[in-house]
């Protein structure tokens, strides 16, 4: 018996000191809920999302046009930015009755549609000289290895500032200032009447935020085939350490759960996490795009192609009015890509030197606490 | 009461068997503390300060050149910008951290510079030399350039003499003073934090020390050595026509000279080759890497070795070579090839590290 004893003594110990090498924080306590690991809920629908993804596809498409020497369609987007004409030649986009520009950001302080607008006329004009090289000051396409690129007299890619601007203008405006907004989710929204397919107009328009995103419902980090627009950028910051495409699947996730739960707090919780945790989608894919244009700062078609990018997600962050960073850190961010001209100011990226694009990561990583990461970004 | 005490028996050697398992199961770690250690402090910081120390005397040099401009100060400019040049080959494939920062190797080396850009600046004698549109009007092949405008020493003087020599002569400080601003400032951000940081980034992740060193190695030999140095004067980007003036030290004919530099170096580094002399090649050997005839540290070297006796059979600076020896150039590029399969392919895997320099953006 003594002998027993001093086994079950032993396993005691051994369990204790097993027990060591797992992982110290507590696993959930009872009460604590579980959250479904992927977005799949009862009544999902976002069509209308999915449709202005792929009007933008379509419009990307027409605008990289110029990257091959052709000149582009500048009626043929407008008509896709307004969807009137068939311009798609897609009976399912033509006929969907959605469109991009109705939900762009239409208010001054940011850019807003008629902005975008005007780029999309500007790549048709200019892009008449898709068959010259690029050379400062005159517009035409710059080549690298297998990309070439159609930039402006600035060395700005209006494809860039249009496909990721309208990601900002449309995309993560609606996210961040619309559907998870007390307009679209708060008391006064029906959460009882489920309409089939739909759910109540509450989880619908959460669904339709998510819709927004461009990710698969089991998009994690690890499963990420079909991701496109902001999910496939939050995998930036993911790569580097951030968590950032796990944190935003998970905070639409506890929103729905939250409100098919009537768990209140929990919608609450995600509507302000997850306009923070989808800020650094913005942040790191800029900060990753302006490393990339110094490595390749020599490289005419991959600087200015980088810069181009980043200077779209950076502008795009005026669109939701919690923003972290101040408007005079946001202004000063900008105004390294911008020259005056007359009475405003255009992206132009001729003067820009290392000084400035490391001035720009600087000031973002230490507004978003990324100086840590900004250099593996 | 037997069989409890057998279950009891059995329960133990399970949680014993469990806890095992957290436990490593292979041979002793390799240091890879002492590994960095010696990459930092013995090879990537004195690489720095050497060259720091070699602009340093570029600028004296420049100053006596601009002071009293004759021959002899213009041969002893010369010089010392080729001893730079050669020091400059080593921090090419150190090409991270503070230097990617300060982006020392497109302020260093980018080339072919636009020459017409140069004149324009020289005589406008407004230019903002950091300018994303003067980035190929600056660094070593700017003063290349400008100093080696015809190899006879006395022809160059008085080119440099004639039209506008006093702005030339600024242009040249600057192009000098810019090197200056990145090498410092580099050097200065390795001395101040950066080198204990490299040193304890000890894993093999992305953005860790040893995956850095591997990727930037990989960079620069493909992209900056097989095809910079070689590759693309050869013609193999342009459907097999040379282009001469795509070499570096194009003007002053220096290439041969500056690629079996690179390479020696490369391999220097490779096998951490110091006082310590802890390298990426005994890294290699403690993976235990037996199930070849050659180790794979071995074979590496041995590439290298032949990658030199091929450069030594050319006999011109390799702008004159990739016409007039175009054979042996390309037998020096094909071996060029064969090392690219071992230090991307058999080095990377074998220690873990992902090579994520290539641009997977898609668009």
């Amino acid at each position: 018996m003594k002998k027993i004893i001093f086994a079950l003594m032993a396993t005691s110990i051994m369990m204790v000191s097993c027990k060591k090498d797992e992982p110290e924080t507590a696993g959930p306590s009872p009460i604590e809920i579980v959250l479904p690991s992927s977005y799949n809920f009862d009544n999902v629908s976002y069509g209308g999302q999915t449709a202005r993804l792929d009007m933008l596809e379509a419009m990307t498409a027409e605008l990289k046009k110029a990257n091959a020497g052709t000149q582009v369609d500048s009626s043929l987007l407008a008509r896709m930015y307004s969807n009137s004409g068939n311009p798609f030649g897609d009976a399912v986009l033509d006929g969907s009755g959605k469109q991009l520009k109705n939900k762009t950001y239409s208010s001054v302080g940011a850019f807003n549609f008629s902005y975008f607008e005007y780029l999309m006329k500007r790549q048709g004009d200019i892009s008449q000289f898709a068959g010259n090289t690029w050379s400062a000051g005159n517009a035409g396409v710059a080549t690298s290895g297998t990309k070439s690129y159609f930039f402006d007299e600035n060395g700005v890619e209006y494809t860039q500032i249009i496909e990721k601007g309208l990601m900002g203008a449309v995309f993560y405006y609606n996210i961040a200032e619309v559907y998870t907004r007390p307009g679209k989710i708060g008391a006064s929204v029906d959460n009882t009447t489920v309409t089939p397919g739909e759910g109540t107009d509450m989880e619908h328009h959460w669904d339709e935020a998510f819709g927004y995103f461009g990710a698969p419902i089991d998009f994690t980090s690890s499963v990420t085939a079909n991701a496109r627009y902001h999910a496939k950028y939050s995998q930036k910051g993911q790569a580097a350490g951030l968590e950032t495409t796990d944190k935003v699947m998970n905070q639409f996730i506890k929103g729905r759960y939250g409100i098919t739960n009537k768990n209140y707090n929990y919608r609450d919780q995600a509507a302000t996490q997850l306009r923070v945790e989808y800020e650094k989608i913005l942040v790191t894919t800029a900060i990753h795009y302006l490393n990339s244009a110094k490595s390749n700062f020599s490289d005419n078609a991959l600087r200015n192609h980088a810069l181009s990018e980043s200077y779209a997600f950076i502008f795009s962050l005026a669109y939701n009015s919690d923003k972290v960073i101040s408007n005079t850190d946001f202004d000063l961010v900008k105004s390294y890509f911008e020259v005056a001209a007359g009475p405003t100011t255009v992206p132009s990226f001729l003067a820009i030197t290392v000084a400035d694009i490391n001035s720009a990561i600087d000031k973002l990583s230490s507004v978003y606490s990324l100086d840590a990461v900004k250099g593996s970004l | 009461m037997r069989s409890y005490r057998i279950a009891l028996l059995m329960l133990l050697s399970l949680f014993v068997l469990s806890c095992k398992k957290d436990k490593d199961e292979t041979t002793p770690e390799f240091d890879k503390n002492q590994l960095l250690t010696n990459y930092g402090t013995n090879l990537i910081v004195p690489t720095y300060e050497r060259l720091d120390e070699s602009v340093y005397l570029l600028e004296v040099k420049v100053n006596d050149f601009i002071s009293v401009s004759n021959q002899s100060n213009l041969l002893a400019l010369r010089s010392q910008f080729l001893s730079t040049y050669e020091a400059w080959q080593s921090c090419s494939f150190m090409h991270f951290g503070p230097s990617d920062n300060y982006t020392l190797k497109q302020v260093f080396n980018t080339y072919p510079v636009d020459t017409s850009l140069i004149n324009t600046n020289i005589s406008s004698g407004t230019y903002v030399l950091g300018a994303a549109s003067n980035t190929v009007a600056i660094g070593l092949p700017a003063l290349d350039f400008l100093l080696f405008p015809n190899k006879d020493l006395a022809i160059a003087l008085s080119r440099i003499n004639g039209v506008n020599s006093v702005n030339k002569k600024q242009y040249i400080k600057n192009v000098v003073l810019q090197l200056k601003a990145a090498i410092t400032s580099t050097l200065s951000s390795w001395r101040t934090g950066h080198l204990s940081t490299f040193i304890s980034s000890n894993g093999n992740s992305q953005g860790s020390s040893l995956s850095e060193i591997v990727n930037a190695i990989n960079l620069d030999f493909e992209k900056f050595t097989r095809d910079g140095k070689i590759g693309i004067p050869l013609g193999v980007r342009s459907l097999g026509t040379p282009i001469p003036s795509k070499t570096e030290a194009f003007y002053s004919k220096y290439s041969l000279v500056l690629f079996k530099e690179s390479i020696q170096q490369l391999k220097q580094y490779f096998n951490g080759e110091s006082s310590s002399n802890i390298g990426l090649d005994d890294y290699l050997n403690h993976l235990n890497d037996n199930n070849r005839t050659a180790r794979l540290s071995t074979r590496i070297n041995s590439q290298f070795d032949i990658i030199i006796q091929k450069a030594n059979l050319i006999t011109n600076p390799i702008s004159i070579a990739v016409i007039s020896e175009q054979a042996n150039v390309q037998k020096l590029y094909d071996e060029l090839q064969k090392i690219i399969v071992l230090l991307k392919v058999d080095l990377s895997s074998a220690l873990s590290i992902l090579i994520t320099y290539q641009d997977n953006d898609g668009d």
